[in-house]
């Protein structure tokens, strides 16, 4: 039995609508939010990883960028939430423009050590940046107002904000991958000389891509910073680029799916079983561990090959 | 010596429908062969025939095959290359395999010693006077005819009985062919079971027992040495065409 | 400036570039022949300094039997992780070698974690190497002469033992072409297996040389794991000299940017490291390929 692909996705994104509707009556408001934060970072990783085939071992610059200048927006230059936010995507692909044009120029286990070495750049640059506040980070950061009139402070205004933006986000990642611009990548991923004989740019390809990953990491880093109200090292260490390919191994790269369930378990995971104290970092440890060894197209790939079809 | 007398009438090496593939491709198909102990069979063919591949497959370097390839008297398949090597099976492979990162020093003593009997270095030096000069140089440094001297040797010092030769003449100048069929003569005085793989006729001719004819996998003709010149001419035929 | 803040940062980089050469030593080693980018390896040198405390504290054994007892310990945990999770790394795409090695990382920074908090643990230095040289212009404590010593020896006979030794040259061979290492009769999972083993002991053993001198703490290996990734990269990837020559000459120009350039010196070795990724990629430091 086969299915379109596109109704199956668009029963899955109506589940996603449902499960959003229902879930803030059952979980925290906050963690939810901070699942989309993180479900948003994972899908702009997988755009690159899954999609474009590139590794990247550094993408915790550009989230981490995004939330500190989200955090240092709202904060010092007085903008609102999307104002900060929208100024964190701006920056982050600005950042990711410059990085890419630089990484792109090597592949395989250069690529992820270029955009390794570029991201330390990024966190020492911040460590020691003056607004950055060094090793305390960015705290009280206000979440403001939307369009003047809507209180963000009220944790049901910002979760229907960030809802919207969410199920926003996984639209625009599903129509990229579904666009020619995206059957493209996937050329260029399965067969670069061949796509180069075709007659395609693929170089400009590889580098849109890697600057549409940036900016919705940025953005995923910006919500962040706001919902959480702080933005800290973390945010921008190397640690947060092994675990959003975590994430999206988990859920399973190159899947749609894949990196929002990929990114809900490291999260519940980490807050769930936070009581675990630093056990927490063995579970996760664990995680990676098991699905490298046993499952390695990750939970959603794994059902969809089961099942025959792409999700 | 009536241990002797049976080896000698006893395959040291004995393939019985032999299959292997590439990956998915099927690239032998039963193929049979025996060589006798002290005897120099060569497997003649045109390029692409399958001739590498059943040396790769007694060697177990195939990563599926079937059938059966016996080693005095003892079953292989199943074996890892490791452990066929050990019961006194060198391999002199295609493009000789010297490890350009090593000396030819260490290129000579890389081998494990399998058995007892196995040449002196005092030997090996005097059969190849070119590999003594050379022992410091590495093993990238050499010529192909040094590196294929060297190939022949680092196998003589291991004590391995039966030895495998896939092209040992190939790309190389005639006066040093010469060499290379002079060793090989020397060598099979010295009671080496041989399995040979070589593009050059002439050359098999002159040192085989024996020959098999191999085309798309499959042996497609055995012939028993010495040749007469119909069969001669028949064998050359096919191999041009 | 003065001539004493110079030779002063000078020594101090010297001794970073101590760990950073040991450390990416071993990195270069198991890259080289198992083509694994060894992710643990932070974690491991700090398993070899938390032994080193640990043989201290919970068996009164000092100093210096603990560095020949952390190399075998390490070297030991370097077999059985080998053994049980690298091993099956070998014929699967490098990226999962390095998640692999990343998460081993996470279980053993949280195991440590539980035990021993992030606070450092104290491991004085031995009565031996206690006090320090008066130069005039600086006062040199002996313990950090000995670090560097110590490490450019031990870089030395790993070289040795690399590049002159029957073993080393059973090394080179699986590394170049392990197919045929295998038909000639090598053992070439053993070989990786004492690979991966010697760069753990490295990696331990750089932990108890760092003890005295860094805080012992289950996160002490986080950050320099990545500088040694850089090291190697910046040496030529696999190549032992090149490893040993950058980790060296990384932490003196470490040191010597802490004086003209002192808030991003920590920046120095990844800026030198993607301008050898952009113009020297797949080439040693002495322009070899590798």
């Amino acid at each position: 039995m086969t299915y379109p692909a596109g109704r199956i996705h668009a029963v899955l994104f109506v589940i996603l609508c449902g499960l959003v509707l229902l879930l803030p009556f059952v979980v925290y408001k906050i963690l939810l939010m901070k699942i989309m934060c993180f479900a948003i970072f994972a899908m702009a990783f997988n755009l690159l990883l899954g999609f474009g085939g590139l590794m990247s071992f550094g993408h915790a610059a550009f989230f981490g960028l995004g939330s500190y200048m989200a955090a240092h927006g709202a904060k010092e230059l007085g903008f609102s939430a999307i104002e900060s936010v929208v100024f964190a995507m701006v920056l982050s692909g600005l950042l990711g423009l410059i990085f890419g044009w630089i990484a792109l120029k090597r592949q395989g286990i250069y690529f992820a050590m270029i955009s390794l070495a570029l991201a330390q750049l990024v966190f020492y640059a911040i460590w020691r940046a003056d607004f950055a506040g060094g090793e305390n980070g960015i705290q009280a950061v206000p979440r403001g107002m939307f369009l003047g009139m809507v209180d963000l402070s009220n944790d049901w205004n910002i979760y229907v904000l960030f809802t919207l933006i969410f199920l926003g986000c996984t639209l625009l990642v599903y129509r990229i991958v579904h666009s020619p611009f995206g059957q493209i990548v996937k050329g260029i991923r399965d067969n670069e000389a061949r796509a180069i004989s075709i007659g395609y740019d693929t170089a400009r390809f590889k580098l849109i891509l890697f600057v549409l990953s940036a900016t919705l990491s940025g953005l995923g880093g910006g919500l962040k910073a706001i919902v959480l109200q702080f933005a800290t090292l973390t945010d921008v260490h190397w640690v947060t680029s092994g675990e959003v390919v975590l994430m999206v191994l988990v859920g399973g790269i190159g899947t749609l799916a894949g990196p929002i369930v990929g990114a809900a378990i490291m999260v519940v995971v980490h807050d769930y079983l936070a009581w675990l104290g630093p056990w927490v970092m063995v579970v996760q440890g664990s995680i990676f561990i098991l699905t490298v060894l046993l499952f390695r197209q990750g939970i959603i790939g794994t059902i969809g090959r089961k099942l025959g079809i792409s999700l | 010596m009536t241990a002797d007398t049976y080896s000698l009438v006893k395959p040291a090496l004995e393939l019985r429908n032999l299959s292997a593939w590439y990956g998915e491709s099927r690239a032998l198909y039963d193929v049979s062969l025996d060589v006798k102990p002290g005897g120099v069979v060569s497997l003649l063919g045109r390029n692409g025939a399958g001739k590498t591949t059943i040396v790769k497959s007694i060697m177990g370097l195939m990563n599926r095959r079937e059938g059966s390839v016996r080693f005095e008297n003892r079953e292989t398949i199943g074996l890892s290359p490791r452990k066929i090597a050990l019961l006194g099976i060198g391999l002199v492979p295609e493009e000789r395999g010297i490890f350009g990162t090593l000396t030819v020093q260490e290129n000579l003593m890389l081998p494990p010693v399998v058995r007892d009997g196995g040449m002196t270095l005092e030997r090996i030096f005097d059969l190849f006077p070119n590999v003594r000069a050379r022992l410091t140089a590495a093993g990238n440094a050499l010529s192909g005819g040094e590196q294929q001297m060297l190939a022949i040797a680092r196998i003589l010092r291991t004590g391995a009985r039966a030895i495998l030769l896939d092209e040992p003449t190939e790309g190389l100048a005639p006066v040093i062919v010469q060499q290379i069929r002079k060793t090989i003569e020397s060598m099979k005085e010295m009671g080496f079971t041989i399995l040979l793989v070589e593009q050059n006729f002439d050359f098999a001719a002159r040192v085989s027992d024996a020959f098999v004819v191999i085309e798309n996998g499959r042996v497609v003709d055995r012939l028993e040495g010495p040749l007469g010149s119909a069969e001669i001419e028949s064998v050359r035929r096919f191999l041009s065409v | 400036m003065s001539f004493q803040l110079l030779a002063g940062q000078l020594v101090l980089g010297l001794i970073n570039g101590s760990f950073y050469a040991l450390l990416s030593l071993g990195l270069a080693i198991i890259f080289g022949i198992l083509n694994i980018a060894n992710f643990a390896h932070g974690a491991q040198y700090m398993f070899g300094a938390m032994l080193a405390w640990g043989l201290l504290e919970y068996a009164g054994i000092g100093y210096w039997y603990a560095l020949p007892l952390v190399f075998l310990g390490a070297g030991l945990l370097g077999l059985l992780t080998e053994a049980i999770f690298i091993r099956r790394m070998y014929h699967v795409d490098p990226l999962y070698g390095i998640l692999l090695t990343f998460g081993i990382t996470l279980m053993m920074q949280g195991v440590f974690r539980n035990y021993y908090g992030v606070s450092g643990l104290p491991y004085s230095v031995p009565a031996s190497l206690s006090g320090s040289w008066n130069l005039g212009v600086m006062y040199l404590p002996i313990y950090r002469v000995w670090v560097i010593v110590a490490a450019v020896v031990i870089c030395f006979l790993t070289w040795y033992t690399i590049e002159k030794t029957r073993i080393g040259a059973n090394l080179r061979a699986a590394t170049e072409n392990p197919t045929l290492a295998e038909a000639f009769g090598l053992n070439v999972p053993l070989l990786k297996a004492a690979a991966y083993a010697g760069g753990v002991g490295l990696a331990g053993l750089a932990g108890a040389f760092a003890a005295p001198v860094y805080s012992v703490n289950p996160m002490m290996g986080s950050e320099i794991v990545i500088v040694a990734f850089a090291v190697v990269v910046i040496g030529g990837m696999g190549s032992i000299k090149g490893a040993i020559i950058a980790g060296f000459s990384m932490g003196a120009l470490e040191g010597l940017a802490k004086v003209f350039w002192p808030e991003f010196s920590a920046m120095v070795i990844y800026i030198v490291m993607v301008a050898v990724i952009l113009y020297r990629p797949g080439v040693d430091i002495f322009g070899r390929k590798v």
